[in-house]
């Protein structure tokens, strides 16, 4: 399932916030893909322990029908098949955007470890 | 070159007085039997059950399981309150009743909504409220007996970690390397082929199995990195202090009723270790069992216990324990305590192979280690896991 988030406004930077709120090591990277365009730009990643605290940000201006790829790691060596939370908010203005915030659930393998990808697209 | 000597001088040593304590080399002349013998072999019994039931210093994993003494094939580990409720649907059948063969594991702080507890309030120190939550665990099973008219048991156990300094998850160090090693895993681009966005964008088989492969690679990625970080952690701190405390409980369901349910009994686990500087460590176990059997005269309450010192490093390690059971409520004539002793050797001689030799109950069976040989009256055990790797 692609999730639509918006309507955006266009004159406005969209701000992404990534936070892991069980206990887990986490590492991600976020892509980004204006409309009309084949290529993708990384915009940010970053990874527990980087000095970036626990919730991580990234800011992009964009519009309408562009894309955002994002990729979460999660980690506990010390607590195999342990359930796992993270979430992607996207906000302008600090203002949640419509259908702006998406989980990430799921439960780690037996060696602790689990990832998610997906994109979702702006409307 | 020098633990094997080192292994070898002990045996010599200690081959003299190896009989004193081997019952295996002493032939009973039964037609001389006395009372004594008979409360002998009884306490031998105690001892073993002692050495057995005291086989890892550790509480279980899933209490509710070790509650049936079963292994569970599959168990289900709900990640949302939604999962975990049709997880407890999925443990009842279609005329209500327990279904047999159901396990269920699953820690409160990630089924709550609200009340997830994040790596930054995990590492909290002090007395944490959150920690505990974290580590407390809640697990549910159902089995039932050989025999078609066997009654289903159904356990519920708890878990909970008090206080653990052998934990990854509060060393800043070691979270910085995982996720170093977690990022090393990071995909170079997303997956080729995503449809733009204004045009109808589904995700098409084709782009799911893309995702599911890239998936696969990653995460497998992430398992080569973090099961080196987490052995090396293991090994570093194998001699730290940390409490545990797991309780299991289980009712006896008539033909798997709920309405036809009896108390079938409980039991408790304790474990703590303390480090003794840098290469000793002290372990303590008590497991409390309440068992009220079929029939009143079949309950039993049982105590057992065990207090090992273990002195070395995460490869080789000399130990010495004492381990006892106290059973109450015993048939007049059976003895109702019983101790025993080991002393030994344990020396890593390959990933997850462990060669030990020693003397006292722990050599005396093949329980535990897996295989054991008998050279000149010295027992050699060769395990496929240490008594004091929890990791392992």
């Amino acid at each position: 399932m692609i999730a639509h988030v918006g309507p955006i406004d266009s004159s406005a930077p969209v701000r992404i916030q990534i936070e892991c709120t069980s206990a887990h090591a986490v590492a991600f990277a976020l892509w980004h893909r204006p409309p009309g365009t084949d290529a993708w730009t990384k915009i940010s990643e970053g990874r527990t322990g980087d000095g970036a605290g626990e919730t991580y940000e990234a800011t992009i201006q964009t519009q309408p029908h562009a894309q955002v790829y994002y990729w979460v790691a999660v980690s506990n060596p010390a607590h195999p098949h342990a359930a796992y939370h993270a979430r992607l908010t996207l906000t302008q203005r600090d203002t949640e955007i419509p259908h702006g915030a998406i989980d990430l659930r799921g439960t780690t393998n037996a060696a602790g470890n689990d990832s998610v990808e997906q994109w979702l697209d702006f409307v | 070159m020098r633990a094997w000597m080192f292994v070898v001088a002990m045996l010599v040593a200690a081959a003299a007085p190896l009989a004193a304590q081997d019952d295996d080399t002493t032939q009973i002349d039964e037609d001389t039997a006395s009372i004594d013998d008979i409360d002998g072999d009884s306490a031998d019994l105690v001892r073993r059950a002692a050495a057995s039931v005291v086989a890892s210093y550790a509480v279980p994993d899933m209490p509710a399981a070790s509650f049936l003494g079963t292994t569970p094939a599959t168990i289900t580990r709900p990640a949302t309150a939604r999962d975990f409720l049709i997880g407890l649907a999925s443990g009842v059948d279609e005329h209500g009743d327990a279904r047999q063969g159901f396990a269920l594991e699953a820690s409160p702080a990630a089924i709550v909504p609200g009340f997830g507890v994040s790596l930054e309030h995990y590492r909290a120190p002090g007395v944490n409220p959150r920690y505990l939550f974290a580590n407390l665990l809640i697990s549910l099973g159902a089995a039932r007996a050989a025999g078609d008219s066997a009654p289903t048991v159904l356990a519920y156990g708890v878990r909970l970690t008090l206080f653990d300094r052998g934990d990854p998850m509060r060393d800043p160090a070691f979270l910085e390397a995982l996720g170093d090693s977690i990022a090393r895993c990071r995909p170079r681009m997303p997956i080729p082929g995503i449809p733009r966005a204004d045009t109808p964008t589904s995700l098409d088989p084709l782009l799911r199995d893309l995702l599911a492969e890239r998936h696969d690679r990653d995460v497998r990625c992430m398992d080569s990195h973090t099961r080196k970080l987490a052995r090396r952690y293991a090994r570093a701190h194998w001699n730290a202090s940390s409490v545990f405390v797991a309780y299991a409980g289980g009712e006896t369901l008539d033909r798997g009723s709920f309405s036809r349910r009896r108390h079938a009994g409980d039991r408790v686990w304790a474990t703590g270790a303390v480090r003794l500087g840098a290469s000793a460590q002290t372990m303590l176990y008590a497991d409390w069992t309440h068992d009220r059997g079929d029939a009143a005269p079949a309950g039993f309450d049982a105590l057992s216990y065990g207090a090992r010192v273990n002195l070395g490093s995460e490869a080789v390690n000399g130990f010495l324990e004492l381990l006892g059971q106290s059973r109450f409520t015993t048939p007049l004539g059976v003895p109702g305590h019983a101790t025993a002793w080991s002393a030994g050797l344990e020396l890593r001689a390959a990933e997850s192979l462990w060669i030990s030799a020693g003397l006292g109950e722990r050599f005396r069976r093949t329980a535990t280690p897996d295989v054991v040989a008998v050279l000149a009256s010295v027992r050699w055990g060769i395990s496929l896991r240490s008594w004091l790797s929890p990791l392992e």
